[in-house]
């Protein structure tokens, strides 16, 4: 079962990516959250995570420093994440691709390009 | 280059996120809403050409209304209410990006802060730009929307 990480500041929102994934026809899933960067890493240091769909703009420890850290961690740099975010300025965009970041997606979303983009990033397209 | 909201815009780019968001319809409303007592506001900051900040400010009903479309539940779910300020906190964010593109264009650099509460919808300096516009749904259920720009406007 795939293990999916979902990190936003809001509970709305998590919840919204949630339900998008089952809408989706994501393969069999479980989906984990976090609330911000620190609650994320300390996620993927305790549980085998396979994506995580993260949003940039969080108090305590945003995205772009998530992602940073993630990467610079032998265990946990191959983890695929997908940005999540009303986020439109191109150079940020740019610098998180820079970071190894795998796929982007503006907030507001439909389901399927969510389901779509995860997939697709899993190498499991035409799964549903 | 900065392109100026009208009324109108606003109004249609507010519309457009709260239905791709969170399903709601709304129209302009003519009537300019005074954004009192039971409504629930949200704000964000941002830097670019111009500082600035977006208010988005909703009477509770179609905020609880949002918060369940977008949490897959019902409004008389505690779980909607609960949510509802929460809501509105991420639907500013979402307007806030949409509106500073628009504004400023896609290529400009902008920053953006986090959403935050308001107790009330603030007031326009003398040294701030403002523009505003309000929505209702079929429910007479009101949605307001006010872009400050300027000195002092972010802060």
């Amino acid at each position: 079962m795939l293990s999916v990480l979902i990190v936003d500041d809001s509970f709305v929102m998590r919840r919204m990516v949630a339900r998008s994934l089952l809408v989706s026809g994501v393969p069999a899933h479980e989906t984990r959250e976090a609330a911000n960067g620190v609650e994320a890493l300390s996620v993927v240091r305790e549980v085998l995570i396979d994506i995580v769909l993260c949003d940039l703009h969080m108090p305590g420890m945003d995205g772009v420093e998530f992602v940073r850290r993630l990467g610079s961690d032998a265990h946990t740099a191959d983890i695929p994440v997908v940005i999540v975010s009303s986020e439109r300025s191109e150079g940020l965009l740019a610098e998180l691709e820079d970071l190894g970041v795998r796929g982007f997606l503006r907030k507001p979303f439909q389901p399927a390009v969510l389901g779509e983009l995860v997939r697709d990033v899993l190498g499991l397209k035409g799964a549903a | 280059m900065i392109v100026l909201p009208t009324e109108i815009e606003l109004a249609t780019t507010t519309s457009s996120v709260l239905a791709d968001t969170a399903f709601l319809m709304t129209e302009l409303d003519a009537d300019e809403a005074p954004a009192g007592p039971g409504w629930l506001h949200a704000a964000v900051g941002f830097q670019a050409a111009l500082g600035g900040r977006l208010v988005l400010s909703m009477q509770k009903g179609i905020a609880i209304q949002a918060a369940a479309d977008m949490l897959c539940t019902e409004p008389n779910d505690p779980e909607a209410g609960a949510q509802a300020a929460g809501a509105v906190l991420e639907l500013a964010n979402v307007l806030t990006s949409v509106v500073i593109a628009r504004v400023f264009g896609g290529d400009a650099k902008w920053q953006f802060g986090i959403p935050e509460r308001l107790d009330e919808c603030p007031l326009a300096t003398a040294n701030q730009l403002s523009y505003s516009a309000t929505l209702r749904n079929d429910a007479a259920q009101r949605v307001r929307v006010l872009l400050l720009l300027g000195k002092g406007a972010n802060a």
